[in-house]
């Protein structure tokens, strides 16, 4: 985790080291950053060597001192606490989604291998697989607005002010982030039920008499959980990646928009700080899901020890 | 081949419609010049959102353009970027893993951290910071995905080459004195040809995805030149309420185009690698 840290921080930090010095002097000419070329460097801190460059950053970032937006000349922190909370609702919310949506898809496909309703199962998921998410949000605010006269507000609401709108704000791009998050995770949970239920004491369970519901539920389902959790690792990355699109879209005013604007206007620093923030995120849910791991699974624990 | 094909269509029929679609996506893709009735930039503002029909199948869009033919012409750009992408991300992921596999130890802790710390990265936020510093361009876009996902492909082709490197043949060649170099072509690289096929294949759709992605949000291959993405960012959003059929058609083609590449990887997989099948 620590050595992951440090390469991850050098990383973001090297992300503004290479951009040729060229490109800085474009920029200060082009948007007005700056007075001049000296000026401009200095703002960015390319003034100093490249080590004692990376310290000053670290310890600012430690501080909590992330810089001045070039663009709206606002203090980066403030900013990024300002979109955070949306991008973390719509990321959590379809993560949610794809558990519950892939949990259940993938336990009920794996019950009747190859009978209609797995081949049908699987062929959606397959399905949300392939449509591009960004496609089928257009089509979600295109096709209602143009049969229905509905279409998804373009204004914030905020959960204080109104839970239920602000739910139901959410709930469109968060479904159909989830159905796409969710497709692996029904071939995942599929898979691994597929692989418990040819296990031994699987086959005791039935020989035994017991009803499927507590063979599927209580012995089954338990062990082929464990493996599922693993990809959601994976997906909280994928989540975030498909926030940068859905908030776009939908005209959210979280931190994939926010990647989006600062990207378009060169705006160096919200853009590294935005960066490191999704990462470390990404890196968070990551021992989030390693705890779950050994909390579910008992092995596990005692074998790290 | 003969055989390997006649075993896909009887045993993975829908593997085999999915090579079909990407066999015709490929001709359409090279031919696209015969196929396509005019030029993706042939203009003419008096023929503008014109509705699909007898004349233009896919419609018009709001400069004149057959939206028909920018679809076609949009294959060929989908197509070269997923296979320039895909072939720069497995040669290089593949170069990593079996590196990282092969030679164990202290490289392979090295790597491995290397590895963990880009995949804390979202690939899309990846693709979009390699954009920004490269520019917009074909080869930026091919260059920024296929780097930014070539770390994740390297682990599957790590563990490959953690299976061979074990096996009694090669501790045999070793101790009759063959070289490394020997090693990996003789030994380890045919043992890895097929994981990195199955990485390969299932890569190739969620790449042109990514491709799109980014088209979308701007950072994708620069007008003129019709991409799937782009036709649904620039023209489809803004126009989308007055003609759906601009976001319609592209979506459709790209749709069809991952699914194609998704479902022929997986039965690709089945075929070639029977233990991967469980995962």
């Amino acid at each position: 985790m620590l050595p992951t840290l440090l390469l991850v921080s050098v990383m973001v930090f090297a992300i503004m080291r290479l951009i040729p010095g060229d490109v800085v002097s474009l920029m200060f000419q082009d948007l007005g950053y700056a007075q001049s070329l000296a000026e401009m460097r200095a703002r960015l801190g390319l003034d100093l060597p490249f080590h004692a460059q990376y310290l000053r950053w670290v310890g600012e970032v430690l501080r909590g001192e992330l810089g001045q937006s070039l663009w709206t000349q606002r203090d980066v922190l403030g900013l990024l606490a300002e979109r955070l909370p949306v991008t973390l609702e719509l990321a959590l919310l379809s993560i949610g989604f794809a558990v519950v949506y892939g949990g259940l898809t993938g336990v009920a496909a794996a019950l009747r291998p190859d009978g209609w309703l797995d081949v049908a199962l699987r062929s959606v998921a397959m399905a949300f697989l392939s449509l591009p998410t960004f496609w089928l949000g257009t089509l979600a605010i295109v096709l209602p607005s143009l049969y229905l006269g509905w279409s998804p507000s373009i204004q914030l609401v905020s959960f204080r002010g109104d839970p239920w709108g602000n739910l139901a704000q959410f709930l469109l791009p968060a479904a159909i982030l989830g159905t796409h998050l969710g497709a692996p995770v029904m071939r995942m949970s599929r898979a691994m039920m597929l692989e418990v239920f040819r296990q031994d004491y699987v086959r005791t369970a039935w020989a035994k008499g017991l009803p499927e519901r507590r063979v599927v539920l209580k012995h089954a389902l338990r062990n082929a959980v464990i493996p599922t959790v693993t990809i959601l690792g994976v997906q909280v990355s994928q989540a975030l990646g498909g926030s940068v699109i859905m908030e776009t879209l939908f005209q959210l005013p979280g931190m994939g928009s926010l990647l989006v604007e600062a990207v378009a206007h060169r705006d160096f620093p919200t853009f590294q700080s935005l960066v490191l923030c999704l990462t470390l995120f990404v890196m968070a849910m990551n021992l989030l899901v390693d705890l779950t791991y050994s909390a579910i699974d008992p092995r596990i624990r005692s074998g790290a020890r | 081949m003969r055989r390997f094909l006649s075993t896909l269509a009887r045993r993975k029929p829908l593997g085999a419609a999915g090579g079909l679609i990407v066999l015709v996506l490929l001709v359409v893709a090279i031919f696209a010049d015969a196929i396509a009735p005019h030029h993706f930039n042939e203009t003419s503002l008096l023929r503008a959102f014109q509705r699909p029909g007898a004349a233009h199948w896919f419609g018009t869009d709001e400069l004149g353009r057959d939206v028909y033919s920018r679809v076609v012409y949009g294959a060929r750009v989908s197509m070269f970027v997923g296979l320039a992408a895909t072939g720069i991300s497995v040669l290089l992921g593949g170069l990593i893993g079996v590196l990282s596999g092969y030679f164990g130890r202290g490289l392979d802790l090295l790597l491995q951290r290397l590895v963990d710390a880009w995949m804390a990265f979202p690939g899309l936020v990846m693709a979009i910071v390699i954009l920004a510093l490269l520019g917009p361009g074909l080869w930026s876009v091919i260059l920024a995905l296929g780097v930014s996902q070539a770390f994740p492909q390297s682990r599957t082709i790590r563990s490959a080459t953690l299976v061979v490197r074990e096996l009694p043949y090669v501790e045999a060649s070793l101790a009759v004195g063959a070289s490394h170099w020997h090693i990996l072509v003789r030994h380890v690289l045919p043992n890895i040809v097929a994981p990195l096929i199955i990485v390969a294949s299932n890569f190739l759709g969620f790449v042109i995805l990514i491709e799109a992605a980014v088209s979308f949000l701007g950072y994708g291959v620069p007008p003129p030149q019709p991409s799937w993405g782009g036709m649904l960012s620039a023209t489809g959003r803004v126009y989308m309420h007055r003609a759906p059929w601009l976001s319609i058609f592209p979506g459709l083609a790209l749709s069809l185009a991952v699914f194609g590449f998704n479902v022929l990887g997986d039965a690709l997989r089945d075929l070639l690698d029977p233990r991967l099948r469980a995962s």
